[in-house]
């Protein structure tokens, strides 16, 4: 028994076929990378989607060496994302349920990643920090519910490195967080930049602010240099996060942390919070993962798509709508204790 | 084979008493599409994918859906010109999506009859 997954809430669109134990058979994507300076539009990255989607779905199959008839579900992400893009990648979901004679699931993406960590890490209980182009969150699990520890009060941590990456002119390609990664390790002088946690919440729309007006001034008078403003951007953002998940690790007493989303893939983030963990001295383990599932993926729908499949869940065609809106503790986690 | 037929009322004073509409818009613009599929389950598929999602605005666009045979008949009806040509671009695009997906995964590859469009185009424009 397999399930395929179908993602697609942002600029990336993928397939995914799992097996019942989380074996993931096959996993490809496309992303839609625009010109440096731009960033992406919902019509665009529709478009993007409607014509890579479907060779992805025959690649999976065909990866996975599998018959459709072997396939218990079809998942899609019913949000939160951008609307369009997220229709497009539903109506697939819709016709090949219909063509094949399978039943839909609705998968929320923010929990889509926290299970593909969970899988792929083996993590039990950790509290978990989700960090991505749209979502900043800090979650743990209790009662059936992923609750929110913790979480951004205006933009996500991505869309900032996203947008300060634009700033800067860089590629977009692989991703623009990626390539400020880069940039920061030759970064030698560290600015200071505003350091914005309220309580367990944290904001960047100011700190993006300051750094776009900084930026100008500070490289017009060669005072600083592109790396050094990636560096302290990052080691900035990166403290807040460290900061939230540590206090959210004292209310849980927890000591493992999961990394997931696009940002998780960000090897200096994950340092800072594998020091704070040893210095903590809770004896508690980071657990990560590489871009391969870190960044939105297919996997990561079919495999909540099957857990909840097992739990007898499925959406009936007629409800198999998308929202934009769709928040982490709005799922009833049927498929744990 | 697909056919497209757009209605454009004649009536200007509609523009200029926009301010003054009631609370139920007239919905003047109006475009009709038949598309032709090689069974009616295909056409039902069709139509069963893309009736899920509502229209974003109801007050501005109607749509609707019908199965005739093993054809698809929509009907838009919408305020304005503009707002018109953004439901059916958008619902266009998916229409396609729906129906390479029939092409691709259905029970035979090609389960689509050629498409032939013949699009009628509005009077005194």
């Amino acid at each position: 028994m397999f399930a395929l997954g179908i993602e697609g809430s942002a600029n990336k669109v993928g397939v995914g076929i799992v097996g019942e134990d989380g074996t993931i058979l096959a996993n490809p994507r496309h992303t839609y990378i625009t010109p440096p300076g731009q960033g992406f539009l919902p019509r665009q990255t529709a478009i993007h989607h409607q014509e890579h989607i479907l060779d992805l779905v025959q690649q999976a199959i065909k990866e996975a060496g599998i018959a459709p008839s072997e396939l218990c579900c079809i998942a899609f992400t019913k949000g939160p994302g951008m609307g369009a893009p997220l229709v497009s990648c539903a109506v697939v979901a819709r016709m090949l349920s219909q063509l094949w004679g399978i039943p839909l699931v609705g998968v929320n993406h923010c929990v889509g990643h926290i299970e593909m960590g969970r899988v792929v890490t083996g993590a039990q209980d950790p509290v978990v920090l989700y960090v991505s182009g749209g979502n900043t969150q800090v979650i743990a699990y209790s009662d059936r519910r992923y609750r929110i520890f913790g979480e951004t009060i205006d933009m996500a941590i991505g869309n900032c490195l996203d947008r300060f990456a634009r700033i800067l002119h860089l590629s977009n390609d692989p991703s623009p967080g990626y390539n400020i990664e880069q940039m920061a390790k030759g970064g030698s002088k560290f600015i200071e930049l505003p350091y914005v946690v309220k309580g367990m919440d944290v904001s960047f729309s100011g700190i993006l602010s300051f750094i776009e007006a900084a930026a100008h001034d500070l490289l017009a008078k060669e005072e600083a240099t592109r790396e050094d403003l990636c560096y302290s951007l990052q080691e900035t953002l990166f403290a807040m996060l460290v900061e939230i998940t540590e206090r959210a690790m004292a209310h849980c007493n927890t000591s493992d942390v999961l990394i997931v989303g696009g940002v998780g893939c960000n090897l200096r983030l994950q340092e800072m919070m594998q020091i704070m963990i040893m210095v903590g001295e809770r004896g508690g383990k980071l657990y990560h993962i590489d871009e391969r599932y870190c960044i939105d993926n297919g996997a990561m729908i079919a495999w909540p798509g099957m857990l909840a499949f097992k739990q007898g869940q499925v959406t009936p065609l007629e409800e198999s709508t998308c929202t934009q809106r769709y928040r982490t503790d709005d799922v009833l986690v049927t498929w744990r204790d | 084979m697909a056919a497209l037929t757009v209605e454009k009322p004649q009536l200007a004073g509609n523009h200029v008493a926009k301010d003054a509409q009631p609370a139920t818009q007239p919905l003047p613009f109006q475009l009709s599409g038949r598309i032709e599929y090689a069974s009616a389950r295909d056409a039902e598929m069709i139509r069963n994918t893309l009736a899920v999602d509502p229209e974003l605005r109801p007050d501005q666009v109607k749509r609707e859906l019908q199965v005739q045979g093993s054809a698809l008949v929509m009907h838009f009806q919408a305020t304005d010109a503009r707002t018109l040509r953004a439901a059916v671009g958008t619902f266009c695009d998916l229409l396609g999506l729906a129906t390479r997906t029939l092409e691709m995964f259905g029970p035979s590859a090609t389960s689509v009859v050629a498409m032939d469009t013949a699009v009628a185009q509005p009077t005194g424009s």
